[in-house]
């Protein structure tokens, strides 16, 4: 029998029906996941954090901005914002570099190829509590780090700098965060690598024999050549980068403890956040700073469009 | 537990840390007791001063018992220190001998936050609020001065936090060896046998400072009984026994807490520091806002170590407008 | 010398060097030699915390590469003195991911094939719908979706882990994976199917699925070493200490515990929490790095 030849039965959905009902079907679940507890807690973030908040009882009365005010003149949440920009700035074009350098050794025709691959991209695969533990341990100040580098002599060095042979590198506010960058850019720079890969084989080969006919030398190639045509490659990471910078978090709280410790050295915005919901219980005080915390994020990522002048081919 | 407040899972009966006493008070989480007081005769003259007010609400009401209680006491390690100092200028001139020698750290590992610091403030004869609790008093003469001496401590050498020397609390630094002398209350003992046996210490009382009076401050906690607990009834009986004289007898012999009641025994090995509770002050808990002032102090200070200016005029500062807003109910 | 007759491509534009020059095959091999130093450098920290973890407290302060004495004390702390003790917390993390990846694996598949296959109206606002959920950072649901689960008696004894579960169960990034490799494959099989009459639901399992097999693996990988390693959802979720995954575990011993510098345990904890993705990683590395750049390729 020919699909042409059925009959149709009376009451059976026409095809067209059954294949929009099995279309909904299939993504109902994730569908309702999405609009109640996460596009639509936008809407109920915005509505919890203009009312003062009881525990046990919800709403109490109506605050209107005062969360906002409260938070943008409290000087904690400044230091919050500057170190989450500081970090932003510092630690997105180091861990690029450093992704990009790896990608591009990675994509050569040496020998041991996948096995660069796999040890640059290792760092990445632990848990950020597990890898900030261990991190911690190693720059204790009579861990590791600091020991190898009185056994190999290098103290003077690190003195001219102003650190001294038993530095705490997390629990000093003057390196605490510097820290957390260089931490952070060891771990991502394996993620980033990848992305850039992907990118990187998508480049023609005819453009690099174009090059060799005019006589261009590596440095020539990579300069001229590669780093332009990575520009999605670059856009895409940088967005990543920007975004995930400005919610660090993990390793703040696992270095510094729920306060930021030193001195709200490793305070950041989502410290801040966190500390106001679950140590100071203020429901709405944190649901405000979340909608500051994602004003500044979209503000980023448009800046970001702007500046790289296309949008994403999704 | 404030998850459990949101989630109206409440047990019926629980611990209250003296740290969110107040705070839990006013927003309603606690069942007040004084019915029930009323009702079964509870004898609550036993209790210290020092851990009875920190549970009853700014309405005059009782939202809880303290359980048990520690205060803060001097653990020394008695292969290196002899004879315990009596007195602060002892402790200090101790602590010059004992700088770089045996492997220290520091001789005497301290906090940079009131936390431990605010006993140090007391025994130098200063203290946080004025004598009704209404005003701040860190920017007295006197305050300024202990304050400032305390900072010295660590200027000198004498005194270093846990953090820089390795250490997670003072504890591990007395356990690593780090520290000879460290502040800490009846906690410490179970963490010794379990993790550092083999270090030999003992229990000294604060020593005393310029204030001429033997002083320390101390922490408790509470049991209360939820507000929106089910089985109030059955709750106050629990509640009647553990913070009676037989319950906390039998409750706090096991060794890490001190009874909060005076006609409760001390439990054994803790005499020095259960003579304390006799004379210490609240840690914690007796004014509003107290994790802002604590937070405020500790900042300022940490600043001020790490910049190695040692200046406590900035530390008076910031302690002072945090007393000032939370005081006011900010 | 290059002959103009010779592909250049940008993996050899670096190796391709002028032959015969001795200088470059000296800096050729420094440059190997860095940057097999710099690899083997990737490893010397895990490798240090496994050394550390049969190490005694005092001896895991010093530089030594051999414990001495060796001993088990570190592992048998974590495994009975610690609180939570180090079983449970694995055992946490292991339901978690585990069910966490069957779901996206699931949820994924449908979604994926759906918007990729099926046409039904208002198909692609849905999915922009589905994008957008990646611009949301967790911390600004954080308040909300709090609340709505407590409000539905999920952050309390058992619920709190179906309360995790519920908010990490599908995210858009499998959808979006899973979708692009069913947009890749030719419709003649799937076709075939329909008109030999199979229902769009046989279409999938039977026809669909087999096929996506590398989109599936990626997932999968990503999924469990994502929720593996999670950290921010199970903290704000998994409220009773006998909850905890292990990533949290190490985050309480860290800060409330006292556990913060008795390294050789906190290091057995460390590995324990590295343990499993790493023998996925060694086997599996492949899945990883396409998992990863097929993410990627969104840009």
């Amino acid at each position: 029998m020919t699909a042409a030849s059925r009959p149709r039965t009376r009451g059976a959905l026409s095809k067209g029906r059954a294949e929009a009902l099995a279309g909904y079907l299939f993504i109902a679940v994730p569908m309702v996941l999405f609009l109640v507890l996460n596009v639509g807690s936008i809407f109920y973030a915005l509505y919890i954090s203009v009312w003062k908040w009881n525990l046990r009882t919800g709403p109490v009365t109506f605050m209107g901005l005062d969360n906002y005010t409260k938070a943008l003149n409290d000087p904690v949440f400044q230091t919050a914002i500057k170190n989450s920009l500081y970090y932003a700035v510092v630690w997105v074009p180091l861990t690029m570099a450093l992704g990009l350098f790896l990608a591009v050794i990675v994509n050569q025709k040496i020998r041991g190829q996948t096995f660069f691959r796999a040890a640059y991209y290792f760092p990445a695969i632990a848990s950020s509590a597990a890898i900030t533990t261990l991190w911690i341990f190693i720059v204790a100040p009579d861990g590791i780090f600091n020991q190898s580098r009185a056994a190999f002599g290098l103290n003077p060095l690190f003195s001219l700098l102003g650190f001294s042979p038993a530095q705490n590198w997390i629990g000093d506010q003057g390196t605490a965060l510097n820290s957390i960058i260089l931490l952070n850019a060891w771990t991502t720079s394996g993620t980033f690598m990848l992305f850039y890969l992907a990118s990187l084989q998508s480049i023609s080969h005819e453009v690099y024999e174009a090059a060799a006919v005019d006589g261009a030398n590596a440095w020539q190639n990579f300069w001229r050549i590669t780093f332009p045509l990575l520009k999605p490659g670059h856009y895409f990471v940088a967005t990543v980068a920007v975004i995930g910078a400005l919610q660090l978090f993990d390793q703040a709280l696992i270095g510094g403890g729920v306060n930021g410790d030193p001195n709200n050295a490793l305070m950041t915005m989502v410290l801040y956040l966190y500390n106001a919901a679950f140590h100071q219980f203020n429901f709405s005080f944190a649901a405000a700073i979340g909608i500051i915390l994602f004003a500044v994020i979209f503000t980023a990522t448009l800046v970001q469009r702007r500046l790289f002048g296309q949008a994403p081919a999704w | 537990m404030a998850t459990k407040f949101a989630s109206k899972d409440v047990p019926d009966l629980f611990y209250v840390n003296a740290d969110y006493a107040q705070q839990w008070i006013k927003e309603g989480f606690l069942a007040p007791l004084d019915d029930y007081i009323a009702k079964s005769g509870f004898d609550t003259s036993q209790f210290f001063g020092g851990y009875a007010s920190i549970f009853k609400g700014t309405d005059g009401k009782t939202y809880g018992f303290a359980k048990d209680g520690n205060t803060i006491g001097m653990a020394y390690n008695t292969a290196l220190v002899p004879t315990p100092p009596k007195t602060m200028d002892e402790l200090v001139t101790l602590a010059q001998s004992l700088k770089g020698k045996n492997g220290l750290k520091a001789p005497i590992c301290l906090n940079p936050g009131l936390d431990r610091g605010l006993a140090f403030l007391y025994a130098q004869g200063g203290a946080l609020l004025s004598a009704d609790g209404k005003a701040s008093a860190i920017d007295t003469d006197p305050s300024k001065k202990a304050v400032q001496w305390y900072m010295d401590l660590f200027k000198n050498g004498l005194g270093m936090t846990a953090s820089d020397m390795g250490a997670g609390w003072c504890g591990d630094a007395l356990g690593k060896k780090s520290a000879a002398i460290i502040f800490e209350g009846g906690w410490l003992d179970p963490a010794m046998t379990s993790t550092y046996p083999d270090v030999k210490y003992a229990w000294a009382q604060l020593p005393t400072g310029s204030s001429g009076s033997p002083v320390t401050i101390s922490f408790t906690v509470s049991y209360s009984i939820g507000a929106d607990a089910k089985n109030k009834d059955q709750a106050w009986v629990l509640l009647q026994y553990l913070t009676g004289k037989d319950g906390m007898t039998k409750w706090t012999s096991g060794g890490v807490a001190l009874p909060a009641r005076k006609d409760v025994p001390t439990p054994a090995g803790k005499d020095v520091l259960a003579a304390s509770s006799a004379f210490a002050k609240p840690g914690s808990g007796f004014m509003p806002g107290w994790s802002d002032v604590q937070k405020a102090f500790q900042d300022a200070f940490t600043a001020q170590i790490q910049a190695k200016t040692f200046n406590a005029d900035p530390v008076i500062t910031a302690a002072k407008a945090a007393i000032n807003k939370a005081l006011a109910g900010g | 010398m290059t002959s103009p007759a010779r592909p250049i491509r940008a993996d050899t534009a670096i190796a391709a060097a002028p032959v015969g020059d001795r200088s470059w095959k000296w800096r050729r091999r420094l440059a190997y030699v860095l940057l097999i130093g710099y690899a083997i450098l990737m490893f010397v920290p895990f490798a240090w915390s496994i050394i550390t973890s049969f190490k005694t407290l005092p001896d895991s302060v010093r530089m030594t590469v051999v414990p001495d004495p060796f001993t088990l004390q570190g592992w048998d702390y974590a495994i009975t003195k610690l609180t939570p003790p180090m079983p449970v917390l694995f055992l946490n993390s292991a339901v978690i991911a585990g069910i966490v990846t069957v779901t996206n694996l699931v949820l994924g598949s449908l979604a994926g094939y759906a918007f990729a296959r099926l046409r039904f109206p208002g198909r692609e606002l849905l999915f922009l719908v589905v994008l957008a959920t990646l611009m949301i950072p967790d911390q600004l649901r954080l308040v909300p979706v709090y609340l709505i689960l407590n409000g539905i008696g999920l952050t309390r004894g058992l619920g709190q882990y179906i309360g995790v579960i519920v908010v990490i169960a599908i995210s858009g990034t499998s959808i979006f994976l899973l979708r692009q490799y069913f947009l890749s494959i030719p419709r003649d099989l799937e076709e075939a199917a329909r008109i030999d009459g199979a229902g769009f639901l046989t279409t999938f399992l039977r026809v669909m699925l087999p096929l996506a097999t590398p989109a599936l693996s990626a997932v999968a990988i990503l999924t469990f070493q994502g929720t593996w390693n999670g950290f921010f959802w199970p903290l704000i979720l998994l409220q009773d200490q006998s909850h905890y995954t292990l990533p949290i575990g190490l985050l309480s011993f860290r800060t409330a515990g006292g556990f913060a510098t008795i390294y050789p345990p906190l290091m057995a904890t460390v590995v324990m929490a590295t343990l499993p993705i790493l023998i996925l990683y060694l086997f599996f590395q492949r899945y990883f790095v396409e998992g990863i750049a097929a993410s990627g390729v969104k840009g």
